[in-house]
């Protein structure tokens, strides 16, 4: 089982949330707060549809249930750097790294890696239309059927 | 007939909300002052079939409109388009969560005074 936590996140920046209040039309400021919190969703969803980083983050990964010792995946991973690599109760791993391939020296049923991403600039401009996309199909209010196709393009 | 392609803007308009203030001479009678610009909002304006707003006006010399915009918290009693002082309605919340106000609108051809 891969469970792939949260830890902290970059916020959205000030030219983010004008960006998207220009896409959106929005003329002026009283629900900043309610559009921030939804660029935040936006930004988190369209990085895990993606698989790239966008904003800087600190990501758990755990991966559990594991009967040999293939190589854990790290999502957002490219380029990123890795903090922690321990086993189920809390102890170090050795391990070697390609790309976003992390392969533990030795084989344990639990794996548990802590990285911090780092933001892809290039990608980072071509998702961001699609996060201003998202943000505003969450502010109108869109079904799940808008939501996920513009997940799809991602 | 009017279309609107898919993915295109829908807000592809720009109306000036306008709030003239109110004021009340030694007898009570209130009188509006000028209008000043409050904000400049995207809407989505189109023009009524003739038959609505005949139908609605009873008056051959008026362009009925029909604008949807983004709620906003600024107060308003006036709104601009290309040059026309619009007369509305009490706007409608389309969305029923306050994000978005519908109004019906008219303006008179022959507008004596134009803005522009």
């Amino acid at each position: 089982m891969v469970k792939l936590t949260t830890v902290s996140s970059a916020e959205p920046q000030r030219e983010h949330l004008a960006a998207f209040k220009a896409y959106a039309s929005v003329p002026d400021d009283h629900l900043d707060a309610l559009l921030v919190q939804l660029l935040r969703t936006a930004f988190k969803m369209v990085q895990e549809a993606a698989d790239k980083p966008i904003l800087a983050s600190s990501l758990e990964l755990e991966v559990s249930e594991r009967d040999d010792n293939s190589p854990v995946v790290l999502f957002q991973g490219e380029g990123a750097s890795v903090v922690s690599v321990t086993d189920g109760t809390g102890a170090p791993l050795g391990y070697d790294r390609r790309g976003s391939l992390i392969f533990p020296n030795a084989a344990t049923p639990v794996v548990r890696v802590l990285y911090m991403t780092v933001p892809d600039l290039a990608e980072g401009a071509r998702l961001l239309p699609f996060v201003y996309q998202y943000a505003t199909a969450l502010y109108d209010g869109a079904d799940s059927k808008t939501l996920a196709n513009i997940l799809a393009q991602c | 007939m009017l279309r609107e392609p898919k993915g295109a803007r829908r807000l592809n308009d720009l109306v000036t909300l306008t709030l003239a203030s109110v004021t009340e001479d030694d007898y009570g009678h209130p009188s509006l002052g000028e209008p000043a610009d409050v904000l400049t909002v995207r809407a989505y304006v189109r023009q009524m079939s003739a038959t609505k707003t005949m139908l609605t006006f009873q008056q051959a010399d008026v362009v009925g409109l029909e604008l949807e915009f983004r709620a906003v918290s600024v107060e308003y009693n006036g709104i601009t388009w290309r040059g026309h002082r619009l007369h509305f309605s009490q706007p409608e919340d389309v969305d029923d969560r306050g994000r978005f106000v519908r109004l019906t609108a008219w303006y008179q051809v022959d507008n004596p005074n134009p803005v522009n």
